[in-house]
């Protein structure tokens, strides 16, 4: 990729995450410098219970920082209206959608609602939207069936798709292979990669599956216990950053596999 | 190439039968008025005796017009509330508000008759009635707007709503302890619910009040569909949950307000016209919903007045009762059939 045409869509200078209570406040990470590029495939890797979703949440303002700058195509985070982060940003995330008798393509339009009118009339080129975002994710046949009657591998296709329909430079999402099985899991992430190179949207996931997200990532950020790391795959080899990923004695980084592997007395 | 269903159909069937309904409804009374006479009293002619035009202007036209706002204003004020909390049994009155209307007119009726003086005066007139509920249940729609806005939690403001209920029935048992047998009587009579004996200036008022809350919901119906996502998906979707909430809960209140202000508590058609509806229509889309359960929640509270009435009786059924005892088997029935319910 020719680094000349690339643009930082999502910086974040020295920031820290965490929670901020009346009278404590508890940083989970810190000292977080990251840049995004457009057409970038970035997953953020780590332990359970680490910060990656907190981190998730804070980069889409959906919970406040403890400290530091978060930009926005060069704008801070916090001077973007919640309408203005609805035509950037988009999300996909791991709750559960409460029942209703929605279809796919409803759910798909819903993507649409930052730029429809009053009563969420769709015009022809939010339909136009809607069926290419269908088409990305193979789920145009889905389109009248109700979401509840989905698989699971099918139901995280729709709700990318709604994503796309959003129609923003960046999406985020929150394990979006958490509840499937090897095969939707490696489809999942060959969508997301190849939506990010031939859509140059910016795609950030938190994801458990490290060794599929070394391979397929543009970008990785580590979240582990000493510090935050990120860059190329390359980059955090020669840095030996893999190795503090995880607690060494049942899992390991095998530096010429470039994989994680369990250790052969376990 | 189909993407959205239309319902025209359905909306001009419904339109026919609500219209059918009404004249049926202003048709049958304890009076039997034949069908041509009060055909000629509705389009502003004299029918043969002018008594059956008093009948029909001012005591079954007003009812029945009653009767379809009380109606639609349920209906819409559950769907809102179902939507909203993302509960399938939530209904109008979860968040308190028909026990404070009955704390109003608690206090009033049984107030009357322990502290005696002007209270008498006041409990015996229809408008008193009105205003002590009105005022009752703005006092406790205070006290959960309050709350809501300190709780980010939109289940904590269900509860809280649920626990604000709870003490208004309390200080109601207490005043009902303390009141004679007649008092008690009136108030019972008063919780039956009742659409009639409302005056064309009543019901005006009514419709005026009701009027400004469907006129609001013209504001929320995007961020009504956005809800059936989840509140993170709302809010990345640019939605102001705060102030879409507020509009929602300020909605309901009035509608479920003015509703147990001039007809008294009534039971059933909130929370379960918005499930029939929903099974008719195999939609979600507060577009097409929020219409469709304003006509069939006309629709089912004309008929149930029909049942009250009894035909050719002189008696008259507490609407509050007939609204449930026909309400619920329908709700069973439809559940038992189609096995799924949605919010």
């Amino acid at each position: 990729m020719s680094s000349i045409t690339k643009h930082i869509v999502l910086e974040a200078k020295n920031l820290a995450v965490g929670y901020q209570q009346k009278n404590s406040t508890q940083i989970i990470q810190k000292n977080i410098n990251i840049q995004l590029f457009s057409g970038e495939f970035v997953t953020i890797l780590g332990k359970n219970g680490i910060g990656k979703s907190t981190l998730l949440r804070t980069l889409t303002k959906v919970q406040e920082s403890i400290s530091g700058t978060i930009l926005l195509n060069g704008g801070k985070i916090q001077d973007y209206t919640f309408k203005e982060l609805s035509t950037t940003i988009s999300l996909v995330l791991t709750e559960r959608l409460p029942e209703s008798q929605l279809t796919v393509f409803e759910l798909v339009a819903l993507g649409r609602q930052p730029y429809t009118n009053w009563v969420g009339k769709l015009q022809d080129k939010d339909i136009e939207r809607i069926m290419w975002a269908l088409k990305q994710t193979e789920t145009e046949e889905l389109a009248q069936k109700h979401f509840y009657e989905l698989s699971d591998g099918q139901l995280q296709r729709v709700l990318i798709a709604r994503a796309l329909a959003q129609d923003t430079e960046i999406i985020m999402l929150d394990e979006p292979t958490a509840h499937l099985d090897m095969h939707h899991t490696i489809k999942i992430f060959q969508l997301l990669k190849r939506l990010s190179s031939e859509t140059k949207k910016t795609i950030i996931i938190t994801t458990h599956e490290v060794n599929l997200a070394i391979n397929a990532a543009n970008q990785l950020i580590l979240l582990t216990e000493k510090e935050v790391a990120s860059g190329t795959k390359e980059g955090l080899i020669a840095r030996n950053a893999f190795d503090s990923l995880f607690p060494s004695e049942i899992v390991n980084f095998n530096t010429s596999l470039e994989q994680f592997i369990i250790n052969n007395d376990t | 190439m189909i993407h959205q269903k239309s319902y025209t159909k359905q909306f001009v069937a419904l339109s026919f039968v609500l219209i059918f309904l009404l004249l049926v409804n202003i048709s049958f009374g304890s009076v039997s008025i034949p069908f041509s006479e009060i055909i000629e009293i509705l389009l502003g002619g004299d029918s043969s005796k002018s008594s059956w035009d008093l009948i029909v202007i001012h005591f079954r036209l007003p009812k029945a017009i009653t009767a379809i706002l009380v109606g639609s204003g349920l209906a819409i004020s559950g769907l809102l509330m179902q939507t909203l909390f993302r509960n399938p049994l939530a209904g109008p009155f979860v968040l308190g508000i028909s026990s404070g209307a009955s704390l109003g007119v608690a206090l009033l009726i049984l107030g009357s008759g322990i502290f005696g003086g002007v209270l008498a005066t006041i409990a015996f007139s229809s408008w008193g009635l009105a205003i002590a509920s009105s005022l009752g249940a703005a006092l406790v729609l205070m006290a959960v707007l309050i709350t809501a806005n300190k709780v980010r939690n939109t289940m904590s403001i269900l509860i809280i709503g649920l626990m604000f209920g709870t003490v208004t029935s309390a200080i109601i048992s207490i005043l009902t302890f303390f009141s004679d047998a007649e008092k008690i009587q009136q108030f019972i009579f008063w919780s039956f619910g009742s659409l009639g004996n409302l005056s064309w200036n009543e019901v005006l008022v009514f419709f005026l009040i009701y009027l400004v809350g469907v006129l609001s919901l013209l504001q929320v119906i995007k961020p009504l569909n956005t809800f059936l996502l989840g509140e993170n998906y709302s809010k990345s979707l640019g939605i102001n949950i705060k102030r879409s909430r507020n509009i929602i809960l300020l909605i309901t209140s009035l509608l479920t307000g003015v509703i147990t202000a001039f007809a008294g508590p009534i039971a059933f058609i909130g929370l379960a016209v918005p499930h029939i509806t929903k099974l008719l229509f195999k939609t979600s889309n507060h577009k097409t919903l929020l219409p469709a359960v304003a006509i069939l929640g006309a629709i089912i509270l004309l008929v149930c007045d029909l049942i009250a009435q009894l035909p050719t009786s002189e008696f008259t059924l507490p609407i509050n009762a007939v609204t449930s005892l026909f309400g619920a088997p329908v709700v069973i029935w439809l559940l038992i059939r189609k096995k799924r319910i949605y919010v």
